[in-house]
């Protein structure tokens, strides 16, 4: 027999009282493995999709933009703020700006709330400037009643090149000229409509949400704001897409903050369930632990065997809530999908990693030797006369 | 002096407990000496402080005066990491409430405290100590599967696990019938016949009697000797 044989089989003498304690660490593993994954896959998603898969180095828009336009078009709306469409002819004009793409976006929410449909008035450049924006089937518009869907939309609305598309809210009919590759961003949810076509729609014409800008060399970046600042009058904004994940990251954070205390709550219950457990065992097994004193334990063989016993339900409640969140990981991306309020990546938000599951393991392990040091110490200080004491 | 002959010499050994303001001399003024290999029984009245004294003798309890000297070492100043050493590679210990663990099979708690030297042969070794207190046909069976008899047998044989050279033994028939009391002195006799020093306490004066030397204690005194 070995010393952790014989720890295993002290924790199999109260069977329940062990597995409640392994599930109390499996809850913190699971909790924290979930809160990890998500904060770092959170972050990823949303700069890949606002930031690195865009092609944008600037955007261009009105002061109070972008975030108050974007919770305008989430709820639905029209932005009231807009650029008008002469700017950008000016800002072409600008040193090393290499393309500007003009674009109106708009939401329009069903009457009965059910859906949600973002159209954007896009013109060419989007070719050029978005990587990521490459045509499946279909070419590109045809006429001002032409659009092109999403790989998504395409899919949903079950419509292929040539077929007809009805927006009720506007009564217009569309003919669907292309429909895109999957590229796991927005663009996969979005109707793109030629520009002064979508403008006409919602009668906007001549002005636009924003103009987006790709630069010829990106170390010019804040050479060109700054020029571009000039160029433009003082109510205009030029910011990096960086701003814009930022701003999101910033409203995430409130999430975030939730999120951690529930970590915290699930690790405060891990910890004094093992404490508890613990205290428990070196309290109805005294008379056996000064008896193992009798027979020669000293102070760190009795340490050993309740730590040994304390890693073994650590390291079960480590592996099991590890497979758990694994298992789990497609209902927590639903979940939080559902209620996560601010903006949603269409990409994967929670995104576990071996790195992940290494710093989950080492935190919840870590936890649980901290939850036995008050046992271990009331235990290994027990004197061999407490066995034969009261006898 | 000390004569390394003895294994154990107590010289004017006293324990003092304090219950209350009252003061209770459990052993008063103990002298004592056993030699290597040598089979003493203590025998006395409840309350006579024969239990306090095979504890200090085993290093379990400590003398609030006097000398207690194990093999040459005086132990009663000792700090308990000392003592537990002692415990752990001189004195094997037999209890009358057996203290088997319940989740352990017959040759798991016989290795107990082989665990506490780290001692590789422990397995092999416990083996034929449950061969030798006729247990071989019960190793694998848990405490609750062996009656009264063969959990004090499997108890001797952990006491030797660790090879000591003083076995003492607390009333180990005390919770035994006649037939079963009988055995297990006839394998502690058996244990001495091959040189093992024992001291045993008992209430048995029939089984006292068959110890080389028997010491009457009355009052925390030796009265006979």
């Amino acid at each position: 027999m070995k010393f952790y044989q014989f720890a295993v089989k002290n924790l199999m003498r109260s069977r329940t009282r062990s597995i409640l304690t392994v599930l109390s660490a499996m809850v913190a593993t699971v909790t924290l493995f979930v809160t990890l994954s998500l904060d770092k896959g959170y972050k990823s998603a949303v700069e890949e999709e606002l930031v690195k898969n865009v092609g944008v180095h600037l955007y261009i828009t009105r002061e109070g933009c972008p975030m108050e336009a974007a919770s305008v078009i989430a709820q639905g709306g029209i932005s009231p703020l807009y650029v008008p469409q002469e700017v950008v002819e000016k800002i072409k004009k600008a040193a090393h700006v290499k393309e500007a793409m003009p674009f109106k976006i708009f939401a329009v929410t069903a009457t009965d709330g059910s859906r949600t449909d973002i159209f954007l008035g896009i013109t060419d450049a989007i070719q050029r400037i978005r990587p990521v924006w490459k045509l499946k089937a279909g070419g590109w518009f045809e006429g001002d009643t032409s659009v092109i869907l999403g790989a998504e939309i395409a899919r949903l609305e079950k419509r292929a090149i040539g077929d007809k598309v009805y927006f009720e809210e506007f009564n217009k009919e569309f003919t669907v000229s292309g429909i895109l590759e999957r590229n796991n961003t927005q663009d996969d949810g979005v109707f793109f409509l030629p520009l002064a076509a979508a403008q006409r729609l919602i009668g906007r014409e001549g002005k636009l949400s924003a103009i987006a800008i790709q630069l010829d060399d990106i170390a010019h970046l804040e050479d060109v704001k700054a020029e571009l600042r000039g160029m433009l009058e003082e109510d205009y904004y030029v910011f990096p897409p960086k701003d814009i994940s930022d701003g999101v990251m910033k409203f995430f954070g409130s999430t975030k903050a939730i999120m951690l205390l529930m970590v915290l709550i699930a690790f405060g219950s891990c910890v004094l369930g093992i404490t508890n457990t613990m205290m428990m065992v070196a309290q109805e097994r005294r008379k056996e632990l000064a008896y193992l004193k009798c027979v020669g334990a000293r102070f760190r063989d009795i340490a050993r065997l309740i730590f040994l016993e304390t890693s073994f339900i650590s390291l079960t409640g480590i592996v099991l809530g590890a497979c758990v969140s694994l298992l789990m990981i497609p209902q927590f991306e639903g979940f939080i999908r559902k209620f996560l309020v601010v903006y949603i990546p269409a990409t994967k938000v929670v995104r576990p990693s071996l790195d992940i599951g290494i710093v989950t393991s080492i935190i919840v392990f870590a936890a649980g030797v901290a939850a036995a040091l008050y046992p271990v110490a009331k235990s290994a200080q027990i004197t061999p006369m407490e066995a034969l004491r009261n006898e | 002096m000390s004569d390394y002959t003895n294994i154990i010499e107590l010289i004017h050994v006293v324990k003092i407990y304090k219950r209350g303001r009252e003061e209770v001399h459990a052993i008063a003024g103990v002298n004592l000496k056993v030699k290597r290999g040598d089979f003493l029984s203590i025998v006395g009245p409840s309350g006579s402080g024969k239990t306090t004294l095979l504890n200090v003798i085993g290093c379990i309890d400590k003398p609030t005066h006097g000398q207690v000297i194990v093999q040459g070492q005086d132990v009663a100043k000792m700090k308990e990491a000392d003592l537990g050493r002692i415990r752990r590679q001189t004195v094997g210990f037999i209890f009358q409430q057996f203290f088997l663990i319940p989740t352990l099979t017959a040759c798991e708690n016989v290795q107990i405290p082989g665990l506490f030297v780290n001692n590789p042969k422990r397995q092999k070794r416990s083996e034929e100590l449950l061969d030798l207190v006729g247990l071989s046909h019960r190793k694998y069976h848990l405490p609750s599967q062996l009656s009264g008899g063969e959990m004090q047998r499997v108890a001797i044989a952990r006491a030797l696990i660790n090879s000591p050279s003083l076995l003492v033994a607390d009333e180990p028939t005390g919770n035994l019938d006649s037939k079963n009391a009988h055995t297990i002195f006839g394998i502690i006799k058996e244990l001495h016949k091959n040189g093992l020093t024992v001291i045993v306490v008992t209430h048995n004066m029939d089984l006292a009697k068959e110890a080389n030397n028997v010491i009457l204690l009355e009052d925390g005194k030796i009265k006979v000797h």
